[in-house]
């Protein structure tokens, strides 16, 4: 009973070391805001028909990682009902490869829907939502324009790397799957 | 009798008239010759006064001339540091009108690396002495974010150096 109190005292101990304090957890968040506000960027030049390839193709390479391998952006439309799910990097090359001559894409509103909150596993997990306005346009005269309303599943996690002999712990941001939640004119 | 006592009255008082007379003029030469001396005197305390005041005028501006003499070598000193150079690599390559721009600062910031793969750390918080970081990059990723991002969030805030003078680590941290 008494090592089974000490054990019980001992892991309380940890779970209280491992707490952060509000500023902290004020960085981090304002941190994963940020990979979202750079993707949002990425994105933006992606589409841009004015981006060269090579100059493209640097960028998804960037965009991409900061995604979790396997990751899923969906992609919806006021013609269809159906929102398509690819992998992240599928995503980046059909954006890139969009049958119009001049692509706008601009991100707002970025904000939580739900905090980032510490799980049993030590991450810290929270969702983003965005509106992304999309707007195409063919010098043939083709236009097509939608707003669509994305939730972004962020994880942040503790993770440690040796620089130059000493050893740095960071927060490690990743994005997951990117949802479809609302798609308007 | 009475005719030569007048007579040598008259006289009498016509020399005490004389001798009253010349000492008055003797009085006013004298308080006139004092008038001159306190006038020459003042002239020349005032012409005293005026060389001291040019010479500290001169002094003031000696020493305000070297004192802005050494605030611009300061300056200069400074703005040629590697750390505010870096800085303003990062400021032309996140304000760069276009890539090409971009591009050639990016060129020439790396020169100053002992490596493209140089390692950058950006301190997110501090407290307690505990930093936080963002995940670690290289300064070649690192000079691409600010092209792509077109903003500079973050201040320098130390500097690694081998031993010909290159950057071998940079640590930044957020802006607040």
């Amino acid at each position: 009973m008494f090592v089974g109190l000490v054990a019980s005292t001992l892991s309380a101990q940890t779970a209280q070391k491992a707490e952060i304090s509000p500023q902290r957890k004020q960085a981090i968040d304002s941190l994963a805001l940020e990979k979202v506000r750079d993707l949002s960027k990425y994105i933006s030049i992606i589409g841009n028909k004015k981006t060269p390839y090579s100059e493209a193709t640097r960028v998804m390479d960037r965009a991409e990682e900061l995604f979790i391998p396997g990751s899923e952006m969906g992609v919806s439309s006021l013609t269809s009902k159906e929102v398509n799910y690819y992998k992240v990097r599928k995503y980046f090359e059909r954006l890139m490869a969009l049958n119009y001559d001049r692509v706008n894409i601009k991100w707002y509103d970025i904000h939580y829907i739900s905090d980032l909150e510490r799980q049993p596993d030590g991450r810290y997990v929270g969702v983003v939502t965005i509106y992304q306005r999309f707007e195409g346009e063919s010098d043939d005269g083709l236009k097509y324009k939608d707003t669509t309303k994305k939730d972004i599943t962020i994880y942040v996690e503790r993770k440690k790397t040796q620089i130059a002999g000493r050893t740095i712990e960071f927060w490690d941001v990743l994005l997951g799957d990117i949802r479809v939640t609302e798609t308007s004119a | 009798m009475i005719s030569r006592s007048s007579r040598l009255f008259v006289t009498v008082f016509i020399c005490l008239l004389l001798i009253a007379s010349g000492c008055k003029s003797k009085k006013k030469a004298m308080e006139a010759k004092a008038a001159e001396k306190a006038r020459m005197e003042q002239e020349a305390a005032d012409k005293r006064k005026a060389e001291e005041e040019a010479a500290r005028k001169k002094r003031e501006e000696e020493e305000r001339q070297r004192a802005d003499a050494d605030a611009e070598a300061k300056r200069k000193a400074a703005a040629s540091t590697p750390a505010a150079r870096l800085d303003q690599y990062f400021n032309a390559i996140a304000g760069s009108g276009n890539a090409s721009s971009a591009n050639s600062s990016i060129t020439e910031a790396l020169s100053l690396f002992s490596t493209p793969q140089t390692p950058v750390l950006i301190v997110i918080s501090e407290e307690g002495g505990m930093k936080d970081y963002d995940k670690p990059t290289t300064i070649q990723d690192y000079l691409n974010y600010l092209k792509d991002q077109k903003k500079n969030l973050n201040t320098i805030t130390d500097l690694k150096f081998d031993g010909s003078g290159k950057i071998t680590e940079v640590e930044l941290t957020r802006k607040k």
